[in-house]
């Protein structure tokens, strides 16, 4: 992540480690950035929480939230925020391209998401589970989830629907660096029941 | 007396010995030890005396007094664990507001040693 990126403003790097073993927040901190370190692992959405907080504590207007994995291109970042910035939107979400990088199983899962989506809250997003997300504060009180795994994608899209937010969709690239570790089979099932509890509840 | 009652009444009273040793060792406050002991001690009287019960299958509409405990059975499971389910939620709510707590306050200070035996959480990774 570099220190300034073009376009924007005054700029803070959050990065939460979420209870790791290894040297993340030592590492963070030798390069500028701060480090919020969770004692035990609570999940991704707790993580993602924690760094909100700290970022509005912090007086942050617009916060971006990224997979720490370096599948993002922070490269992507003004151009992702440029509709929040130019007040077109209050949620910017990333759309992954779908290349044959991308193992088909996530594409059969994403895609799957996104349909199961828009059939239960009638909203056509295109990646209902891309982790690089952007809004602004005054957006955050409405889409403040409650999930602490990896729901809080879902949840922050219903709550945004819910609460008539724009939400802009900007194509992203991404880098699958090696072999996914990340979300399983169960993973998705979980995230669908999720979404189902989600879209009927009020 | 069937086999099915001697395997009910050895499992109450095994439980009721566990229950009491749990007590000992301040693993169960007094509460809990009365309701588990009720538990058990119903367990035992009902595998002791099934004669008793069949006053009660008539109103009930139960044929079997074995299909009128196993009903019973899984009501006080389902209400267990409902229960247990709560009290996990409250739990997991507080252990993340402590941890969070913590995080934000110790910003910028020196790193703490980790916990050896860490557990993962789902969704610990990245996003799918």
């Amino acid at each position: 992540m570099p220190r300034q990126l073009d376009g924007i403003g005054e700029q803070v790097v959050i990065v939460v480690d979420d209870g790791s073993t290894d040297q993340t927040s030592e590492v963070v901190r030798a390069h500028g950035a701060q480090a919020i370190r969770h004692l035990v692992n609570l999940g991704k959405g707790a993580a993602l929480t924690t760094g909100c907080l700290a970022a509005l504590d912090m007086g942050c207007d617009v916060i971006a939230v990224m997979d720490a994995d370096g599948q993002h291109e922070a490269r992507d970042l003004p151009r992702f925020l440029d509709p929040i910035r130019r007040q077109q939107a209050d949620l910017s979400i990333g759309v992954r391209r779908l290349t044959r990088q991308m193992p088909p199983a996530m594409r059969l899962g994403n895609w799957g998401l996104s349909t199961a989506f828009r059939l239960l809250v009638g909203m056509r997003i295109s990646d209902t589970q891309c982790g690089l997300r952007a809004f602004s504060a005054a957006a955050y009180p409405i889409i403040r989830w409650q999930a602490a795994d990896y729901s809080v994608e879902t949840e922050m899209l219903i709550r945004a629907a819910r609460g008539h937010l724009r939400i802009a969709q900007v194509e992203i690239d991404v880098v699958y660096h090696d072999r996914y570790k990340g979300t399983t089979i169960g993973d998705g099932v979980k995230i669908f029941g999720d979404m189902l509890r989600l879209a009927v509840s009020r | 007396m069937t086999g099915i009652q001697l395997v009910t009444i050895a499992v109450a009273l095994l439980m009721l010995f566990i229950t009491y040793t749990a007590l000992r060792r301040h693993e169960l406050r007094t509460y809990e030890f009365a309701i588990w002991s009720l538990i058990w001690l119903g367990l035992l009287f009902v595998s002791l005396f099934p004669d008793l019960l069949r006053g009660v299958i008539g109103p009930l509409h139960v044929i079997r007094l074995l299909d009128l405990v196993t009903i019973v059975g899984l009501l006080v499971i389902g209400v267990l664990v409902f229960s247990l389910n709560r009290v996990l939620r409250r739990l997991e709510d507080r252990v993340a507001t402590i941890v969070r707590r913590l995080a934000l306050d110790s910003r910028g200070e020196p790193v703490e040693p980790r916990p050896a035996d860490r557990e993962d959480r789902p969704g610990g990774g990245t996003s799918p």
